[in-house]
């Protein structure tokens, strides 16, 4: 793999994979300036086999890989032509309906990618709230964590999530996200006791990560969150999540407010180098 | 050319595109939703869009949409 240091070469290496490819397949689905930045870090590198285009972005210790190819065979091709991806942590997602990323997970297992971790993607339309269930003791105000506690909301977000399957932030992006309002907290003897982390845009907000500290659970703080986020999103008409398939518990609540499961699937892949 | 709201609201059935200048600043539109849209202007007209092609100012409303699928030969 080559460092990559334009975006047009990444624009063209992906057009070379789709010309005349009914059949075209891919994960890779950057928003420019995401991409921009990508390539400004040197977090980006990339190399064309067998008609495929391949990339991988360095996080953290691992490395997710990318691919743009004209048909599932020549994905398989382009991959075992790739040997020296083995040498690092890779994790790939295959995102689609079942029947899309399905024969792809195959090719992936024939290439030493085993299946780590099934997301399914959730989406909930503006409605009214549940009744809210009264509580013997209230739980503290929703409030806005502060800017140099971003450090912190990372520390929590990195202990609670999964750094393979669950894109986790930067601190950069935490600042951001602190900056413009976009983490609501609870606060118990002014540490950071529960946290909820959301991105909207226009009409549609995301939820990315929601999570209350152990020793702070079933106190009634994780609806609070919930209940003051899709209170807040007054103009957002679809609200989306990705979830853990086997993550019941967290499937349950998010029922419960009106989330369910649109088709959309992400099948995380590692290969060798991840154990865990 | 006449049915491109109509492809839009298959992909997204809860928006109106009619009425939105911006579809992606305005959260219609999200990055898995621009490639299931070009693989469905690619197999409904007979085309293939350039990667350079697959831009969001390209994708921003209905206008630059039809203007795109100018550039790639369709006729209204």
């Amino acid at each position: 793999m080559a460092p990559v240091t334009r975006l047009n070469d990444v624009l063209e290496a992906v057009q070379r994979a789709r010309q005349n490819a009914p059949n075209f397949c891919t994960n890779f689905f950057p928003v420019e300036p995401v991409l921009r930045l990508w390539i400004q870090q040197g977090d980006l590198s990339a190399r064309s086999e067998a008609g495929c285009a391949f990339f991988l972005r360095r996080d953290r210790d691992f490395f997710h890989f990318y691919f743009a190819a004209p048909e599932a065979a020549a994905l398989g091709r382009g991959l075992a032509a790739l040997n020296d991806i083995h040498s690092e942590p890779v994790v790939v997602d295959l995102i689609g309906r079942p029947e899309s990323w399905q024969p792809l997970a195959a090719v992936f297992a024939g290439c030493r990618f085993r299946p780590y971790r099934r997301l399914v993607r959730l989406a909930r339309a503006a409605k009214p709230l549940p009744p809210l269930i009264p509580r013997d003791t209230p739980p503290p105000p929703v409030v806005w964590p502060d800017e140099a506690e971003s450090g912190r909301v990372l520390e929590l977000i990195e202990q609670f999530f999964d750094r393979y399957s669950d894109q986790l932030p930067t601190l950069d992006q935490v600042r951001a996200a602190v900056a413009a309002h976009q983490i609501l907290a609870v606060k118990v003897g002014g540490e950071l006791a529960a946290l909820l982390f959301y991105e909207t845009q226009g009409l549609t907000s995301l939820l990315r990560y929601w999570l209350v500290a152990r020793p702070h659970e079933s106190r009634g703080f994780s609806s609070a969150l919930l209940r003051e986020y899709l209170g807040s999103q007054t103009s957002v008409r679809r609200f989306l999540l990705w979830v853990a398939a086997q993550n019941e518990r967290a499937m349950g609540k998010y029922l419960q407010y009106g989330y369910a499961a649109d088709g959309l699937e992400d099948e995380i892949m590692v290969n060798e180098r991840i154990t865990a | 050319m006449k049915r491109l709201p109509e492809l839009l609201r298959e992909i997204r059935p809860e928006f109106d595109f009619t009425t939105s200048k911006d579809f992606i600043a305005d959260g219609m539109l999200d990055s898995f939703d621009l490639m299931t849209l070009v693989a469905t202007l690619d197999k409904t007209y007979g085309i293939s869009i350039q990667g350079t092609d697959i831009v969001p100012e390209n994708f921003k409303n209905l206008e630059t949409i039809e203007n795109l699928l100018r550039q790639c030969g369709v006729t209204a």
